[in-house]
Formats: C-alpha cells, sequence, structure tokens
C-alpha cells in the first residue's frame, strides 16, 4: 500500500535525523540515500544518491527525481533507504518508513480503426477508481489521440457511441484502442414505457392506439417507431432490427413474427423462426416505423432489439401478451357488496376476497379482469316478486331483504347497464347479482298437499320432486300459484247426530167457554212449519176430549218427518224448536197442551234421524271445501321449500273457524292443497337474446371465492373453453382437440391422477366440460357429481358455494385458454 | 293405466291437455290424500303425422306421498326409454336435459307425513332422444329407478309420402346392416351359451334376467348377469344361410338387439349395454314359430363403476315389444367386526 502518490514530474525530499552524541554526529556531514523502483513483481535499485547532513539535532536531506513512468505500465512504487557511516564506526543503514506511488503526469490515449474516418473525434469516457472515483468524457483529435492528466488511480476508457471498441491493443501510460465508429445509436421513440428494464404487459385483446400508450398499452399487432439518440442519424440510414419470440404457446395463427412491411428487405428467421431480424431506412425525418406481430396467445414474450448495427444493441423492450376483460356490476343497493371511490365518484365493487379470487384466476390465463362501472337500485324499484324477506331463503341475519332474479326478472331489471361508448362491449361482461336464482322446472304445474290441525298450513313444496317456489313465476312474471284450496277431512258418517227438541214457551189465550171442539197448533219455527190437532167431543153431550184422537195423533208423524230434511237441520244447525199454541184457562184446556207436548216429544224421538252433522260439514252434509285467495299465503313464514298459509277464520264457515285435532267436538282437520308452478335453484344463468352478454351470478359473501369460480367458469365457456370441433381445436390455432375421457392422454404434462384425457359431455352435466382431477375410475362414472370431490379444474360442470374444494384452470385448460383470440367477450 | 287414459285426442297432446291434466290430478289427489295410493302412468298420442308435426310428446303423471315423491325425483331420476320397432333400436337418456349451469343441491327432504302432491310432466322425446324423423312406430315408457310407467305406442306416419315412396323407405332400411355381435364372447364370459346360472327361456315372448341380488363392494371382482329371451321375429335379424357365421361353436342363424340399462343413483345416469345377440336357433325353428330365443352371459361391472358405492341399482332390459326389469343389484359395504 502506497503512502503517498505524485506524478512522474515532481520531486520528493527525504530527510533523515540522526540521532546519538553530539560530538559523534556532528562529524557527519554526508549519507547516501538509494532509492528502489518497484514496478510489479520486479524491483530496480537506483545508484546511491548523496545527500548533506548539517545542523543538530543532524539530519541528511536528498531531493529526489523519480523517472518517468514506463509506456506500459499505469504507475510504479518507490521505497528508499538512507546510509551513515559514523566515524570509526561500521555504516549504518535506515529503511524510508513510507512508500511512494507515482503515477504518469502525462497519459496518452490513442485510437485506431480499420477506416481511419472512425478514429477522429472520439468520444470516450475513462472512469478511475480506488482513492480517487471520477468519469470524465473525453474527446480525441482528429488524429484519434488524446493526451492529459488522469487522477492518480487505475482507470478504464470506455468509447460512447457510435463507437465501439473492437480491441486493446496496449495498455499503461499510453495506451492504443482499436474502435469501429457505427453511425449512431438507435432509440425508441414509441413505445416508450416508463422503465425499459421490466417487460411491457401488452394487452393484445384491445384494439390497438397510436401512438403507443403508457396507461394501456394495446393491441396485438404493435407498431414501433424508431430513430437515432442524438439526430446523429441521416435519412436512409439503416436501423436493424432483432425481435426474440418466446413461442410459449403452440397458437399457429396470428403467429409472433416481425413483419415485413416497409422493412428494407426480408424479414430472416432463424431458431424455429423464433428469432426475426430485418433492418429499416429512416426516412426524411430520420424516423422509422416497423410492426411486430405479437399474436393472439395469452402469455407470450417478445424482446425487440434495435441498433444502427446488426448486432442491434442500442435499445430493448420486451413484452408479455396479456389479455384484459372488463366487467359491470348491477345489483340492489341493500346487497352487502363493497363501497370504493373511483374517480371521486362511489361505486360498488365485489369485496376484496373475490377480486383476489379474481386476480388468481386471471393471472393463470394472462387475463385482467378489471372494474368498469357499477349499478345500483333501491329496494322501491325492485320488481314484484323479487324483494322478499330474508328468511325466504333461509338467512337469519344480514341486509333485512334478499333479492332473488329469475328467468324472468334477469330480463326485467329497473336498470341498464352502460352501453356503447360508456361500455368496454365487446371485450367485457355484465353481471347482475342477486341472492338467490330460481328457475322454472320442466314440469307442468305440480300438486302439493298437507293436512293440518291448526290455523296454520305449511306445504312443503320439495314434496313435489324437491321444488322450490317463488311468488313470481320464472318464465314469465305471472303468480307461481295458481290455486289453493281445502277441504275438511272428516267422515260424515262418523258425525251423525239427532237434531236437537227444545219447546218455547207456548203461545196461550184464553179460549171461549162453549165450544164443539178445541184446536191446538203446533209450530216449529225454524222452519216455520205448523200442524193443527183438534180435540173433538165423543158425544153430543159430551165435553170435547182431553185426549188426542188416533187420527189426530196421525197428523203429527207426517208433520215431524218433514221437518227431518238434512240440509235444512244442518242449515239451522241441527236444531228443531217448536211453540204450542193452545187455549188455557182452566184444567181441561191445560190438559190438552200437555197430551200435546207429550205426543210430540214421543213421537219425535221415536222418528228423529241421526244425520251427518259437523261445523265442517256443508248443508248437503258433504265436508266442506273451498278455494282460497293469494294473500292466505303468508310471506313471512314462508320459505323458497314451504308455502304457509293462514286459514281465514272470521265467518263460520271459515275453516280456521273448527279446523282442529278432530277428536275434540265440532274440530276438524283440513287439507290444503297448492297448485304452483315449481322451481329450482341455480348458481348462475348465462344471457341469451336481449340479455346476451350478461351473467346473473348468485352472490354470497360467505363464499366469495366459489362465487367467481362460477362467474369464471361462465367466461371460460364464452372464451370457448371445452368448446371443439372437428379434428382440431379451431378456437386454438395448432392445437389438437384435447382427449376425451374415454381416450388416452398422450401429453405427459397433461395427465393427471391416471391416464385419460379430460374433455367430457353429459355425465350429468349439460355440454362439454372438464374432468380434471378425476380418476381413471371416476371417469367411468354416469354422473361425475358423484366424483365432484376430486374435480379441480374450473371448466368442470358443476360447482356448488358451499363447496369446500377450491377449483382454478388446470394445465391443460391453461394452455388453451391462453390460446384463444378474446377480442370479443359476448356471453 | 293405460294408453288414452287422459282421454285426449291425438291433437291435444301439443296444446289442450292442461284442464284435463289438472282435471284428473284433482281425482288422483283425493286418492293420494284418502288411500295413500301412488300413481306413475304415460299417456301419448297414437300416431303422429311427422309432416305436421315436429315434436312427440307425452305426457304423464306421478303421483303419491311426500316419501314416495321425495324417494323418485323425477327432475333427475325419471329416463324415458323409446324402442323403434321397424329396427329394434332401443334409446335411453334422462327426461330432463340438465340445466347447462351451476345448480345448488336441493335442500334435504324430510317426508311429511300426512302431506303428498304431484303432477304432470312432459316429454318432448324426439328432442331428447334425438328420434330420427321418419316413419316408424316406437314403445315409450319412463323409469324412475324400480319404478316403471305403462307403455306407450306411438305410429310416425307421413301423410303426404307417396305410398310407393314410403315401401321404398321401408324396404330401403330393411336393408341396413344389423350391427355386427357385440360384445364379442370372451373367457368366460361374454358368452351366449346356456349357462349354470341361465334363467329358463320364457315360454311366451319375453326376456328374462337373473343378476346376483346382492354384492359386497370390497369383494366384488365381477357381476356376471344372465339373461334368456324369446322375442318375435321382426324383432330380430334371421340371417340367410350363406350369412350364417360359427361362434362359439354353434352357427349363428339370427341377431338379436338387446339394450340393458342399469339406474337407480340419485342421478338417473343410466349405464348402458348395447348388446347384439346372436340366435342359435335353426332356421327351421325360427320360420316355424316365428320367436327367436337365445342366453348371455356378461360381466356386468367390467369397465362400469356398477360397484363404486352402496347402492341398489335396477337393471332393466328391452328389445323390441319386450321389456324386462326392474331387476335389483344392490351393493353393499362389507361390515368388519371391530377388534
Amino acid at each position: 500500500m502506497s503512502d503517498k502518490n505524485i506524478y512522474d514530474d515532481e520531486k520528493i525530499t527525504v530527510n533523515a535525523r540522526i540521532d546519538g552524541d553530539a560530538v559523534t554526529v556532528n562529524k557527519i556531514t554526508q549519507a547516501k540515500f538509494i532509492f528502489t523502483l518497484i514496478k510489479g513483481s520486479a524491483k530496480e535499485v537506483l545508484a546511491p544518491q548523496m545527500g548533506t547532513a548539517s545542523g543538530f539535532p543532524r539530519t541528511a536531506t536528498c531531493e529526489f527525481t523519480p523517472p518517468k513512468v514506463d509506456k506500459t505500465l499505469d504507475y510504479y512504487d518507490v521505497t528508499y533507504q538512507v546510509e551513515v557511516t559514523p566515524p570509526g564506526k561500521p555504516a549504518v543503514t535506515l529503511n524510508g518508513k513510507d512508500t511512494i506511488r507515482v503515477w504518469p503526469k502525462t497519459v496518452k490515449v490513442r485510437f485506431t480503426s480499420d477506416d481511419v474516418d472512425d478514429i477522429k473525434g472520439v468520444k470516450f469516457v475513462v472512469s478511475s477508481t480506488g482513492k480517487v472515483s471520477r468519469t470524465e468524457k473525453k474527446t480525441a483529435t482528429d488524429a484519434g489521440e488524446w493526451e492529459g492528466t488522469l487522477p492518480q488511480a487505475a482507470w478504464t476508457l470506455d468509447v460512447d457511441p457510435p463507437w465501439k471498441k473492437t480491441d486493446v491493443t496496449a495498455t499503461g501510460r499510453e495506451r492504443e484502442y482499436k474502435v469501429t465508429k457505427k453511425p449512431f445509436r438507435a432509440v425508441f421513440l414509441s413505445p416508450d414505457p416508463d422503465d425499459k428494464t421490466k417487460p411491457i404487459r401488452q394487452l393484445i385483446n384491445l384494439a390497438a392506439t397510436t401512438p403507443w400508450k403508457k396507461a394501456e398499452p394495446s393491441g396485438h399487432t404493435l407498431e414501433f417507431k424508431v430513430a437515432s439518440d442524438k439526430d446523429e442519424a441521416k435519412a436512409g440510414d439503416l436501423v436493424y432490427i432483432e425481435c426474440q419470440f418466446g413461442h410459449e404457446s403452440k397458437r399457429t395463427t396470428s403467429k409472433p413474427v416481425l413483419l415485413a412491411t416497409g422493412l428494407d428487405g426480408a424479414v430472416t428467421k432463424s431458431n424455429s423462426d423464433k428469432t426475426c431480424k430485418g433492418k429499416i431506412k429512416l426516412g426524411a425525418d430520420k424516423t422509422a416505423t416497423f410492426k411486430v406481430e405479437l399474436g393472439q396467445a395469452g402469455g407470450d414474450t417478445c424482446t425487440v432489439k434495435v441498433g444502427s448495427t446488426d448486432a442491434c444493441g442500442d435499445a430493448t423492450l420486451q413484452f408479455v401478451n396479456w389479455r384484459r376483460v372488463y366487467y359491470q356490476l348491477m345489483a340492489p343497493d341493500f346487497m352487502a357488496l363493497e363501497e370504493r371511490d373511483e374517480a371521486g365518484a362511489k361505486v360498488k365493487d365485489f369485496p376484496a376476497g373475490a377480486i383476489a379470487k379474481l386476480k388468481s384466476l386471471g393471472d393463470s390465463i394472462f387475463t385482467e379482469f378489471v372494474f368498469h362501472k357499477s349499478h345500483t337500485f333501491a329496494l322501491a324499484a325492485a320488481p314484484a316478486g323479487t324483494a322478499l324477506p330474508r328468511g325466504f331463503i333461509g338467512r337469519a341475519t344480514g341486509p333485512a331483504n334478499v333479492y332473488i332474479l329469475s328467468d324472468h326478472t334477469f330480463k326485467n331489471y329497473p336498470k341498464a347497464f352502460s352501453t356503447g361508448a360508456d361500455s368496454k362491449s365487446p371485450r367485457e361482461v355484465r353481471i347482475k347479482l342477486c341472492d338467490a336464482n330460481l328457475f322454472a322446472d320442466a314440469e307442468p304445474q305440480q300438486d302439493v298437499f298437507t293436512v293440518v290441525k291448526t290455523k296454520q298450513a305449511d306445504l312443503p313444496t320439495d314434496a313435489a320432486d324437491g321444488a322450490l317456489w317463488m311468488p313470481k313465476c320464472s318464465l314469465d312474471g305471472t303468480d307461481t300459484i295458481t290455486e289453493i284450496k281445502w277441504k275438511a277431512t272428516l267422515d260424515p258418517n262418523a258425525h251423525k247426530h239427532k237434531p236437537t227438541f227444545t219447546l218455547a214457551a207456548p203461545v196461550l189465550t184464553a179460549g171461549s167457554k162453549k165450544a164443539d171442539s178445541r184446536s191446538i197448533k203446533i209450530k216449529e219455527l225454524t222452519q216455520n212449519k205448523e200442524v193443527t190437532v183438534v180435540f173433538a167431543k165423543s158425544g153430543m153431550l159430551s165435553d170435547v176430549s182431553t185426549d188426542l184422537s188416533t187420527s189426530e195423533k196421525g197428523k203429527i208423524d207426517p208433520f215431524l218427518n218433514s221437518l227431518f230434511n238434512g240440509p235444512t237441520l244442518r242449515r239451522n244447525g241441527n236444531k228443531l224448536q217448536f211453540q204450542i199454541e193452545a187455549e188455557t184457562g182452566n184444567a181441561r184446556r191445560d190438559l190438552r197442551k200437555t197430551n200435546v207436548e207429550s205426543t210430540l216429544t214421543a213421537r219425535f224421538n221415536a222418528l228423529a234421524p241421526e244425520i251427518p252433522f259437523h261445523p265442517a260439514l256443508d248443508d248437503n252434509g258433504v265436508a266442506r271445501t273451498g278455494n282460497l285467495p293469494l294473500t292466505a299465503v303468508n310471506m313471512g313464514r314462508s320459505t323458497q321449500t314451504l308455502i304457509a298459509v293462514d286459514l281465514p277464520d272470521t265467518a263460520a264457515t271459515d275453516p280456521g273457524k273448527w279446523v282442529g285435532d278432530p277428536t275434540t267436538a265440532g274440530k276438524s282437520e283440513i287439507r290444503v292443497s297448492c297448485k304452483f308452478k315449481p322451481h329450482r335453484e341455480g348458481l348462475g344463468l348465462a344471457g341469451r337474446g336481449a340479455q346476451k352478454g350478461e351473467i346473473l351470478v348468485v352472490f354470497d359473501k360467505d363464499h366469495l371465492e366459489a362465487m367467481i369460480e362460477i362467474v369464471i367458469h361462465e367466461v371460460g365457456h364464452q372464451m370457448n373453453m371445452t368448446v371443439f370441433s372437428g379434428a382440431a381445436d379451431s378456437h386454438a390455432p395448432g392445437f389438437t382437440v384435447s382427449k376425451h375421457v374415454d381416450e388416452d392422454e398422450a401429453n405427459a404434462a397433461y395427465k393427471n391422477n391416471g391416464d385419460k384425457g379430460h374433455v367430457y359431455r353429459d355425465h350429468g352435466h349439460s355440454g362439454s366440460h372438464c374432468a380434471f382431477g378425476l380418476s381413471d375410475a371416476n371417469k367411468l362414472l354416469a354422473a361425475y357429481d358423484d366424483a365432484s370431490a376430486n374435480a379441480k379444474c374450473i371448466m368442470f360442470g358443476s360447482n356448488d358455494l358451499a363447496n369446500a374444494n377450491r377449483r382454478s384452470f388446470c394445465v391443460q385448460c391453461q394452455d388453451y385458454i391462453k390460446a384463444r383470440d378474446v377480442s370479443t367477450i359476448e356471453l | 293405466m293405460e294408453q288414452g287414459f287422459l282421454s285426449l285426442n291425438d291433437a291435444d297432446f301439443w296444446d289442450n291437455y292442461t284442464q284435463r291434466l289438472n282435471t284428473l290430478g284433482d281425482e288422483i289427489l283425493d286418492e293420494v290424500a284418502n288411500k295413500g295410493v301412488s300413481v306413475f302412468a304415460l299417456d301419448a298420442p297414437k300416431q303422429i303425422d311427422i309432416g305436421q308435426r315436429q315434436t312427440l310428446p307425452v305426457i304423464g303423471l306421478r303421483f303419491g306421498t311426500s316419501a314416495y315423491l321425495i324417494k323418485h325425483g323425477y327432475t333427475r331420476q325419471a329416463l324415458i326409454v323409446a324402442t323403434d320397432l321397424v329396427n329394434n333400436k332401443t334409446y335411453v337418456d334422462l327426461a330432463v336435459q340438465p340445466r347447462n349451469l351451476p345448480t345448488r343441491p336441493g335442500p334435504n327432504k324430510t317426508p311429511d307425513p300426512s302431506g303428498g302432491g304431484g303432477g304432470g310432466f312432459t316429454i318432448d322425446v324426439r328432442d331428447r332422444l334425438g328420434l330420427p324423423w321418419v316413419p316408424g312406430e316406437y314403445l315409450i315408457t319412463v323409469v324412475m329407478s324400480e319404478l316403471v310407467t305403462n307403455r306407450v305406442r306411438v305410429k310416425l306416419v307421413e301423410s303426404k309420402q307417396d305410398p310407393a315412396v314410403a315401401a321404398f323407405v321401408a324396404q330401403e332400411r330393411a336393408k341396413l346392416p344389423l350391427p355386427a355381435i357385440q360384445p364379442l364372447p370372451g373367457r368366460p364370459v361374454p358368452s351366449y351359451l346356456q349357462q349354470k346360472g341361465s334363467p329358463d327361456i320364457p315360454v311366451k315372448p319375453g326376456i328374462a334376467l337373473a343378476l346376483p341380488p346382492l354384492s359386497v363392494i370390497e369383494k366384488t371382482r365381477e357381476c356376471i348377469g344372465y339373461g334368456s329371451f324369446r322375442v318375435p321375429l321382426k324383432a330380430a335379424r334371421s340371417l340367410k344361410t350363406s350369412e350364417s357365421v360359427q361362434m362359439e361353436g354353434k352357427s349363428v342363424n339370427a341377431r338379436v338387439p338387446i339394450k340393458l340399462f342399469a339406474t337407480g343413483d340419485f342421478i338417473g345416469l343410466p349405464y348402458v349395454w348395447d348388446l347384439v345377440v346372436p340366435s342359435f336357433d335353426s332356421p327351421q325353428q325360427i320360420n316355424m314359430s316365428g320367436e327367436v330365443t337365445g342366453q348371455f352371459a356378461l360381466d356386468l361391472c367390467h369397465n362400469v363403476p356398477l360397484a363404486s358405492k352402496e347402492i341398489t341399482r335396477y337393471v332393466y332390459a328391452f328389445s323390441g315389444e319386450v321389456m324386462a326389469g326392474p331387476v335389483p343389484m344392490a351393493f353393499v359395504t362389507e361390515h368388519r367386526d371391530q377388534p
């Protein structure tokens, strides 16, 4: 390590103090100084140089002039010794304490070239490192030379573009570099990302923009504009282009390539077309534009290099193909979505957990799912039959109302999505969120019935094939329930009773003193019928009899029988009330009345029939039945699996008046039946016709990831996943049709849990789906829902919000979906 | 119930059946409520002019107690089975097309002890089974696990077709080559010879099946099913002497298509075996009786996961006018005693 640095044009003065007794040292007048030059591993001892000693304390001084640094050396080091000889004593040698590093004062750089013109005014940079670190820009003379002083440090030299250092022919104080001069340094004017070292996410499914936009790099055919860095180029100069394509996807159309349009000469391809080279002339404005097809496959990479020589070393840009799919959301404002500010406005979006799942799924297929707009509406605006109490779908907590969509209400929405310029069509998905989705079943209307002992009749709809119901039909918005009937279940013959016999207070009159006969009227008050019996004299002189004659008694039976009319009796409560109109005033008259009463009573008891009588029987003795209006359905108690009916109890004939335990008198069980259009529950729906491009999805904040899987499953279909025709997959040109579950999978990368392929149709699902994850044995099953726990791919044919197994695109579906053109998303 | 129970004219089956269905449904509902009966029946137009109509509708009734209805879920379990009597080709598929979107499974169902219900169902058989829309005659059935409706007969005619053309078409169809024997005989099964387990050949036209009624899943390596049949000659294809081939050491003189399927799962999707069974009856026998007999034996578990879980499966066989089933095959898990 040197202690001191000097240039080789500087002198060094070395002073050596000579200690000792004054008499002796004062006799020393000279000292010998010996300097040693250390040049790498070589040492060169110079001839001793004498110095004069004087003064006391005695000091010997010597001035040393270092030799020039050799041309071939960057520096050398100097060490020294002092030798003194006291009188009469042997010489004493002292080593200097420090080392001196000697640098050249003048450094010379000479540039050479095969083309003498190339060395004129070479611009270069000298970088010094060590105690002094410095970068200095220099310019050589027209003769290609530079001479000057550099810091006392090791240094390196680099030439500035357009020069290029090809060979170093010398090192040391005088150096020689062989250079070539490029005409200029090429740069990209467009694209011009902020950070050129990072790959650019190029959104290949969006329409290309000119110029290229930093905020939204779009288009799969990308235009590049190049120029020279410092306007050093001239029109007609060539810019060299090299494209390195990753060709990660096997897609064969719109294959990544350097397009020949505008180039000077043909494009040369090598490395299985992964490398494309070309060149282009700068135009009058000293710029040039060329195009690169990045392809339509997500995840494909590309590196584009340009330069003023075919080394293409001046500028580099890297690209990764991505696709972007936007979404609009529609939901009632009482749904628990996440509210956030966007551009100063409140918007509602999926909660963070759902967005994270969207990103995770999107990343696997190089697709961004980006929020565009949300649309909400108030409870009052919800179409009839769509906003129901939360208990209807079995929720005990959360917003008081839930929003239920069906095929019909899906089409009749209180608000519209943004369209035209306000939308991102055709690269967007429009999502309608609901809390439940019911759709009409295949069958005609179904009947359900139950038998109740209370006024509350709960009809479980699942008796009709596990069906659900909702108030408005999913097909046309009409009432789902078309009939509610009730019917008493009692057996009329088990409720036979004799009519109740009562005698009202008689109507008595004084009567005449003399009469040949006496009459008594028997009235039945409920039916307003009467009969008159007559008491006659048995002889001219006899009194009027107090006993009824046989003939008069004979009037009573027909009279009574005329009263025993079942419907009339039931209408009157199965009661008969008699009243006697008779004379009074003496014992005989009273006896006649008594005799009539007792005869009437006796005959009634003998003749009165037992008739079916019960509040639940109508006048004809038939079990009562009736229809109820839809208002009898209690929506507060109803659920999607239960139609709750409240039986009316206002009028005496209302079933609510007498429904009850049939062992209790006057009570009867009631069978309540209902005709309704059965429904099933779905988790999503892809719109058709006017709703094309829309997806209906059941939003469940407790199962956000499963919900997003359902959304992306549908979007996946729209990306033509698992839809194939012919021998090749027409949606992913270059790909063969995926192997079906009954075929052997040839591609080891796609094999999973067995040797069979993954594509299947039917098996209980509709359309074509992916069975990745199912074992070969599973794939023999008739119904794949039996093995759904093994399914790993999001394109499996069924899902369930409560499914604990998270799904994503399988490796095979990833490959296929990345190869698909996503420039249009129309569900 | 037999075909015609709805008392509808043929034309009513397309758009005029609702009222009749409701009326009859109300009557049946009373029977269900009062007597606990169940009804599973099918009706259909007797004849359809394929030049006038584009669909083949059948209308069914399904009523029963709550427990009955819950056990037999129509939407997922019902199979529509149609046998083309001209070609003796049987088609089978789910009666209701599964929805092309994820669905939420229905809630757990508990039978209402005093409840019940039911209703009608309609199926466009042409759509569900992809039937060729050409003149012909079909026998149609709906199967739900162990339940099977009556069979209805529907003729497809083309009134405007020239009789000569119709005759020509029929002649051409008759020339269609019958599929080869399938599956081919193996060791020891498939076999078309009488086996120890083979049921007797029915004395009247019919199919007899003998299947293992109970199998322990863990021990099930094979499920050999045996069948014997007697079918009218028109359900078979008799071979000319020159066409006769040797199989299992005997001369094959006729071939009989038999559709075998097993159902009974929560989702009724069937496991299907399309058999073309040889008959070794002599040409003289066939000509004299006008019937063809034969037998078959095959391992129903070969490449078919019948024993994938505890379940009772129901096996049916269809060939022309005859059918067999349901024949139950139960698969149970072995119960091991804990040490």
